[in-house]
């Protein structure tokens, strides 16, 4: 199941039109009439691909793309406008928009630019879902095997993590195999970046 | 105020130049009388010399013998020289009687003799007792150490002085003559304390002095006819003056409003082809909705046509009429704007008009979380207007209120009055928004001159060249709150519309 399309655009007819042409190509699209609207339902949506448009009332589009910058929300946007307006375009990649498109859209270029975004989605997904697996091994390992793993990838050797640890070599090589058997891997280097990349996460 | 003072200041420095210049030219008059008075003074009392010798002469000759021919003479004299009132002959043996002709001697028969007898030989000047006014003048006869007689004249001091000119009967001036001894013996006024002309007479034997003074008041040194004259005079220059400086500053300004009208008249014609410009991409983005959609919507049919499922396409195909008409529609009020004289007036209720734009408007108000109030008078209000455009310009000013009132904290009200007075339809649109900035106030009605964000600046603009086509009259009203627009129509009837 690929990921949803959300749907920001004042214009009735050309929100109903979108969608329309949208889940006939099989995308599961989900309409909005404002910014304020997409907002309120954001909290219960599933990460997805959006589509702004750039002119309308009160919030515009670009004026979103910053809000949903600002609160670390970083989905894939394609903008929409009826203008063909450099500034605006320029303003919209800045906020890192995939894309931008003049209206009226040709669906092979909006379909085109959803599957971009769909595809970055589907990559970002992958490498949280891989995280998630990494942390839940290291998650596994005893408070004793997680403090030598922390010296391991520092690059300290056995005998060197012996000494800081107060305990015999032979001790320390059984916690390193326990570690290995349970991480799937004895190469320190394969280690190290499991270690890494169970400890980069915000 | 400056030409005030200055026109002041001229007339008082006109004014100094009267004064001064009257009382230099009176002096000078003065002192011209003055000399030919002396003159004449001079040559007067000169005269009186050759006839004391004349009589000196005969009274030598003869007196004893022949009186009568002394008298003849001194009668003679006192005929022709009015100055001359009396001529005394007195023996200085004072037991002979005195020839006295014209006055009569006894009360100055001993002055005389004292006189004669003191002389050394020049006449001897005294005052006549009991007449200031007078002065003898003795000699001894014949004029040796042994005279017989005393010889006097009596003269009149005043008419010594008279003459022709009548400039000392004039009250500023004044005249004095005195005995060299400075006993007076004529003085005209009293106020002769610092004489302007003091000489003596230009004779031997009179040296009389003669002193004259001229007394000048304010309206003397300031006649009225000269003064009038230079004030008027002064008057005109600093008026025309006046007059020349403002129209050079008129011409001035003239040549500014020009330049100015000028520059405005670029500017028009730059803004009317912004206008077209910024209306084309109004249009451009308006009509780019329902292309949008329709694109959408063919293609969305096309794959449903391609997939079989003819079922789905009817409603699809319904949505791809609906937005062509929806883009032809734009096309129309483009079409209402670049040719306005196809606007068709009929009589309406301008109830109804109001009762559409609101139910046009219901929708966003309810969006605005906005209380959209309708107040309309009971009867109704019948004008004879373009429906369409009417309905615009209250949906556009409504639209606007709506707007206005969007994050709005406190209350988000839109109220739209409709009243009556005195042939006139009035419709206020207020709102409790944040109202309209000072700043822009001005240039409201302006192209292009919008608060909103997004605003293309010709919503105003257009309902307000609409409705002074109707014949009525949009104005932006002073408010301390949110805005308030007012639109003015003439009542009207059908029959008037025809008229129009």
């Amino acid at each position: 199941m690929s990921p949803p399309v959300y749907l920001v655009d004042d214009d009735r007819a050309v929100r109903d039109a979108l969608c329309l042409l949208l889940s006939t190509v099989g995308i599961d699209v989900r309409s909005f009439p404002g910014p304020e609207e997409f907002l309120q339902a954001l909290p219960a949506l599933e990460p997805g691909c959006l589509i702004l448009d750039i002119r309308m009332p009160v919030i515009s589009g670009l004026k979103l793309q910053e809000r949903l910058a600002g609160s670390g929300v970083d989905w894939p946007t394609v903008v929409i406008s009826g203008h063909g307006d450099i500034e605006a375009c320029r303003k919209a990649f800045r906020n890192g928009a995939i894309d931008f498109l003049s209206k009226p859209v040709d669906e092979q270029d909006l379909i085109d630019a959803i599957q971009k975004g769909q595809t970055a989605l589907g990559k970002a997904a992958a490498k949280q879902a891989e995280r998630e697996e990494t942390r839940a091994l290291i998650a596994g390992l005893t408070p004793r095997e997680h403090e030598v793993l922390s010296l391991v990838a520092r690059g300290f050797a056995t005998r060197d993590i012996a000494t800081a640890l107060a305990v015999s070599p032979r001790t320390v090589e059984s916690h390193r195999a326990a570690i290995g058997a349970k991480l799937g891997t004895t190469s320190p280097a394969e280690m190290t970046r499991l270690w890494i990349e169970a400890e980069d996460t915000p | 105020m400056t030409w005030f003072i200055g026109w002041a200041f001229a007339c008082l420095l006109a004014l100094a130049a009267i004064w001064v210049s009257e009382r230099a030219s009176r002096l000078s008059t003065l002192t011209a009388e003055s000399a030919r008075l002396h003159g004449v003074a001079s040559q007067r009392v000169d005269q009186h010399d050759a006839h004391l010798t004349a009589l000196s002469a005969i009274a030598v000759a003869g007196a004893e013998s022949r009186p009568d021919l002394f008298r003849e003479v001194a009668g003679a004299v006192i005929r022709f020289y009015p100055r001359v009132i009396g001529v005394l002959l007195v023996p200085l043996a004072e037991d002979r009687g005195v020839l006295e002709i014209g006055v009569a001697g006894d009360d100055v028969a001993g002055l005389i003799r004292d006189a004669a007898r003191r002389s050394n030989g020049a006449p001897v000047l005294v005052q006549r007792p009991g007449d200031t006014g007078a002065y003898l003048i003795v000699k001894r006869s014949p004029n040796s150490d042994a005279p017989r007689y005393g010889l006097a004249l009596v003269i009149d001091a005043a008419a010594l002085l008279d003459g022709d000119s009548d400039y000392w009967g004039r009250p500023e001036t004044a005249r004095r003559l005195s005995l060299p001894d400075g006993t007076p013996l004529l003085a005209d006024g009293a106020g002769l304390a610092v004489p302007q002309f003091a000489r003596a007479l230009s004779s031997n034997t009179q040296p009389l002095l003669l002193e004259t003074v001229l007394t000048l008041t304010p309206a003397d040194l300031l006649p009225p006819g000269s003064v009038a004259m230079a004030l008027a005079l002064i008057t005109i220059i600093v008026f025309g003056l006046r007059a020349i400086m403002r129209q050079r500053a008129q011409m001035r300004e003239a040549e500014r409003r020009a330049e100015l009208s000028g520059l405005e008249s670029r500017l028009s014609h730059a803004s009317r082809v912004n206008a077209l410009g910024e209306m084309a991409s109004g249009m451009a983005h308006e009509l780019t909705q329902p292309l949008t959609a329709v694109l959408a919507q063919a293609q969305a049919a096309r794959r449903l046509a391609m997939r079989g499922d003819t079922d789905k396409l009817a409603p699809v195909l319904e949505g791809v009429i609906d937005q062509t008409k929806r883009a032809s529609a734009i096309l129309e009020r483009l079409r209402t704007w670049t040719r306005p004289q196809q606007r068709r007036p009929e009589p309406i209720d301008l109830r109804d008009c109001l009762q559409v734009a609101k139910t046009l408007l219901s929708d966003q108000a309810r969006a605005a979380d906005a209380d959209l109030r309708l107040n309309v008078p009971a009867l109704r209000v019948p004008v004879v207007v373009d429906r369409v455009e009417v309905e615009q310009v209250l949906f556009n000013l409504i639209r606007n209120g709506l707007d206005a009132v969007r994050e709005v904290d406190g209350a988000r009200l839109v109220s739209v009055t409709l009243t009556v007075d005195n042939g006139i339809a009035e419709v206020e649109v207020a709102d409790t928004g944040p109202g309209i900035r000072a700043d822009v106030r001005d240039r409201i009605f302006t192209p292009f001159v919008t608060t909103r964000e997004n605003g293309t600046g010709l919503g105003l603009t257009l309902s307000q060249r609409l409705i002074e086509r109707a014949g009525g009259d949009l104005v932006l009203m002073e408010t301390k709150g949110g805005a308030r627009f007012r639109v003015s129509l003439p009542l009207g009837q059908p029959r008037q519309a025809v008229a129009e």
